[in-house]
C-alpha cells in the first residue's frame, strides 16, 4: 500500500480528495486540483513526482479522453519527467491505443515527436500506428508530415553525404578495385545503399501506392534521390514505363530530363546490360542536342562492366564531339580520373604481389593506361583547341595557336592544310589573319629552301576571295620580302608590278568596290595599297641611290610610281617631299618646286603649312630670283593666314631672307609689324615674338627714339595681360632717354590696363622707378593712385564671367525672382534656428 | 624566254631544296579549293550579281598533271632544245613554259577533255558534274598512264591568233583506251543539258600544251613551217609519260576532282 501522506499534505488536498471520491467524473475538480499542485510546484512546495502521481490517476480516470492525454503528454514532455528514451513513445502508444479511433490528434502529435527525434525506427512505428488508428480520410495528414521530412531533411542529408564522401575519383577507385577483386557488382550496388535510402524508398514505395496521380512524378524524383536502385527501377517500371516500353520516344519525351537520367543511372547501377543499352539509344535519339550526361553515365556503365577498351574509345569520341567547354571539362575529368584510378589500382595489386590473375596482367594494364594518361595530359591543349575550332572554325587566331601546339614541320603543315581547307574566308572577322596563316604556311616551305612550293602557296593565296585588303597586302609583302632575300630584284619588280597594275578607270573601280559590300573581289583594289606602293618606291630609290644625277630606267620607273600614287590620291605629304627631293637630285630644282606646288594644292591648310615651310626653305637657298622668292612668300601667306594658321616660321624666314637681301630697313621692320598685326589673335606668343624682333631691330639700327611709335602701337594691339611688360619696357626706354615725366605718364597709362592685383610687375617697377627718379610726394601720389585704382577696378566676377565667357547662372536668377514674389508669404514649415 | 630562264635558275634552287628536309607537296585539295581567282572583271561581277537572263555558268573538264621538280627540269631541256632548233632555223619565238605561272611559281599542266562548256542553268552545271561522277563510279577505269607522241606539235591559240602553243599530242593507244572512254562519258553526260553553244569533242586533237610561243618582233607565225622544222629536228629526249588517277571539273572557283573507282 502506497503511503499517500507523501502526496496529501494539507486540508485543501483532503477536501479535493473527498470531492473526487464523491464525484470522480468531475473534470473541473481534477483540473483545479492539478492546477493547485502545479502552482505549488512552481513555489518549490511540491515535487514533480507528486504531480505525476496525480496525473496518472487523472488519465486513468479519463482513459479514453484524448484531451486529457494531450495535457498529460504536454506536461510530461515540457517538464522532462521521463529520462528513459522509450518512455514518451510508450505513453503515446498507450494513449493512442486507449483512445482508439478518436486518436487522430494524438497520432499526428506522436509522428511529429518521432520526426523531431530523427529516429527512423520510431518514425516508422509512429507512422504505422497512426495509419492504424486514424481514418483513411485523414491518412494524408500523416503522409504530408512524413514527405515533408523526407524532402526537406532526409534527401538533402543523403545527397550531402554522398557528395562529401564520394568524389568521382573515389567512386571510380572503388569500382575498379571491386572489378579487380572480382566481386559482384549488383550485390555491391545493394551494399552501397544506405539505411536511410532504403527507409525512404520503402516509404515512397508505399506512398506511391496511395498518392494521387498528379504527385507520382514528384515522388519518383524523390525516390531517384535514394540509392535504392532496385526500388527506383521497380517504381519507374510500374508507374512510368508500363511494360518497359521506353523505346517509344513519344512515351518518354514529355517526362522531365532528370527522371530519364535517374532511370538510366539505376539501370547502369543494377548492371542491366540489355535494358541499359536500349534505354541509352532511346535517350540519345531524344536528347540528340546535348547528351553528355547520358554519355558519361554510359561511360560509367562500361567501366562497371569492365569494358575498358570500349570505354577508352567511347571517351575519345565524346571528347571529339563536345561542343562546349563545360562538357569538355566533364568528359576530360572523367577520362583523367579513370586513367588515374586504374593505374592506382593496378599499382596496389602489384604491391600486394598480384602481378597477374585469371583476367588481368596488372603490369601490362598499368603500362597501357600510363601511356594513355601521358597522352591525355600532352594532348589536352590540342583537344581544347579542337573544341574551340569546332565551335568557330573561322577563328584564324585559334588555328595559329594550334600550329604552335605541334612541334614537327609535318604536323604543322597538317594544321595549315586543315585550316586553309576549313576556313571560309568570307566569314573571317579579323582583317589580315587569314592572310597571315597563308603567309606562315608559305614561309615554312621558304625557310626549308623549298622556294617553289612556297611560291605555289603564295600564288594560290592570291586567289582566295579575301574580304579585306589587308590580307592580300600581307601576302604580296611576304612574297616580295622573301624574294628580296634571294636578291632577285627583277622578280621582285615583276611581283610588285603585277600587284599594282592600275585598271583603266581606277577611281571608278574604287568607288564600285566601296559600294559593293564585298560583292566585288578585294584583289581588284590591291592597286590602291599604299604599303605596296611605298615598298616599290623604296626599293627603286634604294636601287638608284648609288647613281645620283644619272637618269636611269629605274629613275624613270620611280618617277612613274610617284606619279601613279598622285593619280591614285595615295601619296602622303612625306612622299611628296621625297618625290620633290628626288627630282631635285636627278633633274633640276625648278621641277622639284613644281612637285611642291602640286603637293600644296593636294592637302588642307594645316598640312600645307609644313610643305610650304620645306618648300620656302629650299627656295631661299635656290637660284630663284628675289622677286620669285618674294612671290612665293606672299603666296604662302595668302593661303595660310586666312585659314588662321600660325605662320611664325614663315614670317621669320621671310624676315631673315629680306634682311639678307637688303639689310635691316624700315621696310623690313614695317613688314614685321604688319605680320604681327595680321597674325590671328589665337597665336599671342607668335605675335609677341614678331613685336620683340621689330622692337629689337628698331632700337639697334635706328635708335631708341624711333622705337616710341612701335611701342605705342604694340601696347595698344596686344592683349592687356601681356601689354604691361611692354609698358615697363617703354617706360624704361623713356628713362634711358631722360624723359622721366613721359615715363611716369606711360606707367600711369599701363596701370589702368589691369587691376593692381593682376599688375604686380608694373607696380613693382613703378615703385623702383619712383625711388630712383621721383621724390616722397611722387611716391605718395603713386600709392594714392594705386589705391584709387584698386577701388575703381574691383573685379565684379559675375560681370567678368558674363563678358568673357557668357556663362551665367540662369537658374539662380529664376529662383531669386520666384523668392521675390513670395517675399511676404510666411513659410509654415519655417524653423527658427536662432542663429 | 624569261620565264624559261627563270625556270633554269630555279632548278638550281630546287637542287638546294633536295638537300634539306623533304616536306610534303602542297596538297591538291588546297590547289583545287582556290583553283580560279575571283574575277576582276566588273561586268562579270555585275552579271553574276544580277538575275540577268544572260548569266552563263562555265565549266571545263580536263586531266591534270603536276610535274615534279624532276619533270620540270626534263621539260625545260625539251623546251631549250626546240628553242635552239627554232633559232637555228631563223624562227624567233619567245617560249613561256606553261608549268610556271607568270609570277614564277609552279603550276599544273592539263589535258583538255572538253572546251569551255557554257550552260544557261546552274542546275545543269551541277547535273553534268553528278552525271560524270556517277559514270566514273560505274566505270571500270583505273589509274592510267598517258603517253605522248615523240613529235611535239605547234597549235595556234584560239584566243590570240598571234600566239601559239607547243603541245605534246596524246598517243594513239592512250587516246583509243581510257581517253575515248572518258569522252564517251562526257558525251553521255551533256545530253539534254541546256548548253549555250553545243560542242564537239575532238579526240584526235587531245594534247597537253607545255609552252606558249610568242613571235618576237618581225616574225610571222607559220604553223606549217614551224611544225615542219619540229618534224625535221625531233629531239632524242624521251617524252615523259604521265600517270592520271582522276579527272577534274571546274565549278565556280573550285576544281572538283573525281577519282577513278579502282584507285
Amino acid at each position: 500500500m502506497e503511503d499517500i501522506s507523501i502526496y496529501i499534505k494539507d486540508d485543501e488536498d483532503i477536501a479535493f480528495e473527498y470531492e473526487l471520491q464523491k464525484s470522480p467524473e468531475q473534470l473541473q475538480t481534477w483540473e483545479h486540483y492539478l492546477d493547485r499542485w502545479q502552482e505549488q510546484n512552481k513555489n518549490g512546495l511540491r515535487s514533480e513526482d507528486c504531480i505525476l502521481w496525480l496525473f496518472r490517476r487523472y488519465v486513468n480516470q479519463f482513459i479514453n479522453n484524448v484531451d486529457v492525454w494531450l495535457v498529460f503528454i504536454d506536461w510530461v514532455i515540457e517538464n522532462s519527467i521521463y529520462k528513459k528514451y522509450n518512455d514518451i513513445p510508450t505513453i503515446y502508444e498507450e494513449s493512442i491505443r486507449n483512445c482508439g479511433s478518436k486518436s487522430e490528434k494524438l497520432c499526428l502529435k506522436y509522428l511529429k515527436y518521432a520526426i523531431e527525434t530523427r529516429d527512423l525506427t520510431l518514425i516508422r512505428e509512429s507512422f504505422d500506428l497512426g495509419l492504424e488508428f486514424t481514418s483513411k480520410h485523414s491518412h494524408y495528414k500523416l503522409w504530408e508530415q512524413l514527405l515533408l521530412f523526407i524532402k526537406n531533411v532526409l534527401i538533402p542529408t543523403t545527397e550531402a553525404i554522398d557528395k562529401d564522401e564520394k568524389p568521382q575519383i573515389e567512386q571510380f577507385g572503388e569500382i575498379i578495385d571491386k572489378i579487380f577483386e572480382d566481386s559482384n557488382q549488383i550485390e555491391n550496388a545493394k551494399d552501397n545503399c544506405k539505411n536511410a535510402d532504403i527507409w525512404i524508398s520503402i516509404f515512397l514505395e508505399r506512398y506511391l501506392l496511395v498518392c494521387p496521380n498528379d504527385e507520382v512524378l514528384d515522388n519518383l524524383i524523390i525516390l531517384g534521390g535514394t540509392h535504392d536502385y532496385k526500388r527506383i527501377k521497380e517504381g519507374f517500371d510500374k508507374y512510368l514505363f508500363q511494360n518497359q516500353d521506353y523505346t517509344i520516344i513519344a512515351k518518354i519525351k514529355d517526362l522531365p530530363y532528370s527522371l530519364n537520367i535517374i532511370y538510366l543511372n539505376s539501370l547502369c547501377e543494377l548492371n542491366n546490360k540489355s535494358e541499359c543499352q536500349r534505354f541509352i539509344s532511346t535517350l540519345k535519339q531524344l536528347y540528340s542536342f546535348n547528351h553528355t550526361n547520358i554519355d558519361l553515365i554510359t561511360a560509367k556503365y562500361l567501366m562497371i562492366n569492365e569494358d575498358f577498351d570500349t570505354l577508352e574509345v567511347h571517351l575519345d569520341v565524346l571528347l571529339k564531339d563536345t561542343m562546349n567547354i563545360e562538357d569538355f571539362s566533364r568528359v576530360s575529368k572523367f577520362h583523367y580520373d579513370f586513367e588515374v584510378c586504374i593505374i592506382d589500382q593496378c599499382f596496389s595489386q602489384i604491391n600486394k604481389k598480384v602481378i597477374q590473375n585469371s583476367k588481368y596482367n596488372f603490369e601490362e594494364v598499368m603500362k597501357t593506361h600510363l601511356k594513355k594518361l601521358q597522352m591525355l595530359t600532352r594532348d589536352h591543349a590540342i583537344k581544347l583547341n579542337d573544341l574551340y575550332l569546332r565551335k568557330s572554325p573561322n577563328n584564324v587566331g585559334m588555328w595559329l595557336r594550334r600550329i604552335d601546339l605541334f612541334t614537327t614541320l609535318k604536323e604543322k603543315i597538317g594544321v595549315y592544310v586543315q585550316g586553309i581547307l576549313q576556313i571560309d574566308p568570307l566569314h573571317v572577322r579579323e582583317p589580315g589573319t587569314f592572310g597571315r596563316l597563308w603567309c606562315n604556311y608559305a614561309q615554312l616551305y621558304w625557310d626549308q629552301n623549298d622556294f617553289n612550293s612556297a611560291r605555289e602557296i603564295f600564288e594560290r593565296a592570291l586567289k582566295v576571295p579575301f574580304p579585306y585588303l589587308k590580307d592580300l597586302e600581307l601576302i604580296w609583302l611576304y612574297w616580295v620580302e622573301n624574294e628580296l632575300k634571294l636578291g632577285d630584284k627583277q622578280k621582285v619588280y615583276l611581283l610588285l608590278e603585277q600587284a599594282l597594275k592600275i585598271p583603266k578607270n581606277p577611281m571608278a573601280v574604287l568607288e564600285q568596290y566601296e559600294n559593293s559590300y564585298n560583292k566585288i573581289p578585294t584583289r581588284m583594289v590591291v592597286f590602291h595599297s599604299l604599303k605596296l606602293w611605298n615598298l616599290y618606291v623604296d626599293l627603286l630609290e634604294s636601287e638608284i641611290i648609288g647613281t645620283p644625277g644619272k637618269i636611269s630606267e629605274e629613275y624613270k620607273k620611280t618617277v612613274q610610281i610617284y606619279e601613279n600614287m598622285i593619280q591614285l590620291k595615295l601619296i602622303t605629304p612625306l612622299l611628296f617631299v621625297s618625290y620633290a627631293r628626288l627630282i631635285e637630285k636627278y633633274e633640276d630644282q625648278v621641277k622639284s618646286f613644281q612637285v611642291y606646288n602640286r603637293a600644296i594644292s593636294s592637302f588642307p591648310p594645316e598640312i600645307k603649312y609644313d610643305i610650304w615651310l620645306l618648300y620656302l626653305n629650299e627656295a631661299v637657298v635656290s637660284n630663284l630670283s628675289v622677286e620669285q622668292v618674294r612671290d612665293l612668300f606672299e603666296e604662302s601667306l595668302s593661303q595660310l593666314v586666312p585659314n588662321q594658321i600660325d605662320c611664325i616660321s614663315v614670317y621669320l624666314l621671310n624676315n631673315k631672307y629680306e634682311e639678307q637681301q637688303t639689310g635691316v630697313t624700315q621696310a623690313t621692320i614695317s613688314k614685321l609689324v604688319r605680320s604681327a598685326k595680321e597674325l590671328s589673335g589665337k597665336y599671342v606668343e607668335s605675335k609677341l615674338q614678331l613685336w620683340d624682333l621689330a622692337l629689337e631691330r628698331t632700337k639697334s639700327h635706328f635708335g631708341l627714339e624711333m622705337a616710341r611709335p612701335l611701342y605705342e602701337e604694340c601696347i595698344t594691339t596686344i592683349p592687356r595681360e601681356k601689354s604691361t611688360e611692354y609698358v615697363t619696357s617703354f617706360a624704361h626706354l623713356e628713362v634711358a632717354l631722360g624723359e622721366v615725366i613721359r615715363a611716369r605718364e606711360i606707367l600711369q597709362y599701363g596701370a589702368k590696363l589691369l587691376p593692381p592685383i593682376r599688375n604686380n610687375h608694373l607696380w613693382k617697377y613703378w615703385e623702383e622707378f619712383e625711388i630712383s627718379n621721383g621724390d616722397k610726394e611722387k611716391y605718395k601720389d603713386m600709392l594714392k593712385y594705386k589705391k584709387k585704382l584698386e577701388e575703381e577696378m574691383k573685379i565684379d566676377t559675375e560681370k567678368v564671367s558674363q563678358e568673357s565667357t557668357n556663362i551665367e547662372f540662369v537658374a539662380s536668377k529664376a529662383t531669386i525672382h520666384a523668392s521675390r514674389t513670395n517675399v511676404d508669404v510666411s513659410n509654415p514649415e519655417e524653423i527658427n534656428l536662432d542663429l | 624566254m624569261n620565264l624559261l630562264k627563270d625556270s633554269y635558275n630555279s632548278s638550281s634552287e630546287e637542287e638546294i631544296n633536295l638537300a634539306t628536309e623533304e616536306l610534303p607537296i602542297v596538297p591538291n585539295s588546297i590547289l583545287n579549293k582556290y583553283h580560279i581567282a575571283p574575277s576582276t572583271n566588273i561586268d562579270n561581277n555585275k552579271m553574276n550579281r544580277g538575275s540577268s537572263s544572260a548569266t552563263l555558268w562555265n565549266t571545263f573538264i580536263y586531266l591534270e598533271w603536276r610535274p615534279s621538280v624532276k619533270d620540270r627540269r626534263y621539260l625545260d631541256k625539251i623546251l631549250r632544245y626546240y628553242d635552239n632548233v627554232m633559232n637555228q632555223n631563223g624562227i624567233r619565238l619567245k617560249l613561256d613554259p606553261l608549268y610556271w605561272t607568270e609570277l614564277g611559281s609552279p603550276c599544273p599542266l592539263h589535258i583538255s577533255l572538253s572546251p569551255n562548256i557554257r550552260l544557261r542553268d546552274v542546275a545543269d552545271r551541277d547535273r553534268l558534274f553528278k552525271r560524270m561522277e556517277l559514270a566514273i563510279e560505274r566505270s571500270k577505269l583505273t589509274p592510267f598512264e598517258v603517253k605522248f607522241d615523240t613529235v611535239p606539235k605547234c597549235v595556234r591559240s584560239l584566243t590570240n591568233p598571234k600566239s601559239c602553243f607547243l603541245t605534246l599530242p596524246v598517243n594513239r593507244t592512250t587516246r583509243m583506251g581510257p581517253i575515248t572512254e572518258l569522252f564517251k562519258m562526257i558525251e553521255e553526260s551533256e545530253k539534254g543539258l541546256n548548253l549555250d553553244i553545243p560542242f564537239d569533242l575532238k579526240i584526235a586533237m587531245t594534247h597537253m600544251s607545255i609552252s606558249q610561243m610568242n613571235p618576237e618582233n618581225g616574225t610571222t607565225l607559220e604553223m606549217s613551217t614551224i611544225n615542219e622544222v619540229i618534224q625535221r629536228n625531233v629531239s632524242n629526249f624521251d617524252i615523259p609519260s604521265v600517270t592520271i588517277n582522276s579527272i577534274n571539273i571546274d565549278k565556280n572557283r573550285q576544281s572538283l576532282s573525281i577519282r577513278f573507282p579502282n584507285n
